[in-house]
């Protein structure tokens, strides 16, 4: 179970709304490698994990992925508050803006829902951690073309922070399926179960 | 030519070559001791607190909270993958302890983090009207 604390992980404060970079930042709280993807992917995964080391760093980034969760929803919240009718045309906001207003919907940034197609649970440790390892780097990624199109510097703070946490969470993920390809016997020498 | 077996079988985890000290080769923790002592020591003093109880105190207190926590979570995961790593232990250790007074500290003066942290006295503490939710902020 979760306890939740009445805090981000990170501070998220936005001085300037900005519409337009709300639609290019939502992809990371839906899109294919966001951060509920994330969660999902890993607290899914844990389930089935040979051993201690994976259930566990599954289990702990699983968890932070649902606070970098929040911190994305408050990204997007702050850059669409106080905003009007002329700012949302203009911005092009206003495809999102007919279905959600300003609520924070999970989904893409060109508006496709969240969809867990995005993840893969294969109940296989080898093929799961090699997942994972693909997925913090494709987060990263998103995270390097946010920062390309941004150029709001209390924004950029804030996906500065996670692009570096997809970075360290890549490293650990490494260590946990270098320990699993070595607890390995000779039947599996190709990494397979089999 | 390679054909799966039809049957599912678990990976074959206990390789009789497999040492656990193999692990800890290149274990370096991710923490700078030193740096981080220079951090805590700017400690708040009890009597800073007393002289201005107001929005810059309590934007401290949280940043403290923050970093702290920060480096917790960071020495958990690695801790996770280099679970043999007794200067990470020890330093996630002293960091967990620090947290809790932290907190315990903040929620004493600006209410509660947790909502099992509420007053026992109604209303209902944790949506105390006035209270900022964290997106709020």
């Amino acid at each position: 179970m979760w306890d939740y604390q009445r805090k981000l992980i990170y501070p998220v404060k936005i001085k300037n709304p900005n519409p337009k970079l709300a639609k290019i930042v939502i992809s990371q709280y839906g899109g294919p490698d966001g951060e509920l993807a994330a969660s999902l992917r890993y607290l899914s995964q844990r389930f089935t994990m040979p051993d201690e080391v994976s259930k566990g760093l599954l289990t702990d980034i699983g968890t932070e992925e649902l606070a970098h969760l929040e911190m994305v929803g408050t990204l997007v919240n702050q850059l669409t508050r106080g905003t009007n009718a002329d700012c949302v045309k203009e911005s092009g906001f206003y495809d999102y803006f007919i279905n959600h207003s300003t609520g924070v919907y999970p989904a893409n940034t060109n508006g496709t829902p969240f969809n867990a197609m995005a993840l893969a649970v294969t109940g296989d440790p080898i093929t799961d951690l090699n997942e994972n390892l693909a997925a913090e780097q494709k987060a990263r990624s998103t995270y390097d073309n946010i920062l390309r199109m941004s150029d709001d510097p209390d924004v950029n703070d804030v996906i500065k922070f996670l692009r570096e946490r997809e970075i360290v969470h890549y490293q650990r993920f490494g260590e946990a399926l270098r320990r699993v390809e070595e607890k390995l016997t000779s039947k599996n020498k190709f990494y397979m179960n089999n | 030519m390679y054909y799966p077996k039809t049957d599912f079988c678990p990976f074959n985890t206990d390789n009789p070559e497999y040492s656990p000290s193999r692990e800890n080769e290149r274990v370096e923790c991710p923490i700078d001791e030193r740096e981080l002592q220079k951090e805590m020591q700017r400690e708040l003093t009890r009597s800073d607190m007393e002289q201005s109880p107001n929005h810059d105190t309590r934007c401290e207190m949280m940043k403290k909270i923050e970093e702290t926590e920060f480096a917790v979570i960071d020495l958990n995961l690695f801790l996770d993958t280099h679970p043999d790593c007794a200067q990470a232990l020890e330093l996630f250790a002293k960091l967990a302890a620090t947290l809790k007074s932290l907190k315990s500290d903040y929620q004493a003066r600006y209410g509660p983090l947790y909502a099992c942290e509420s007053k026992k006295d109604t209303p209902f503490q944790w949506v105390e009207p006035g209270r900022k939710w964290p997106w709020e902020i």
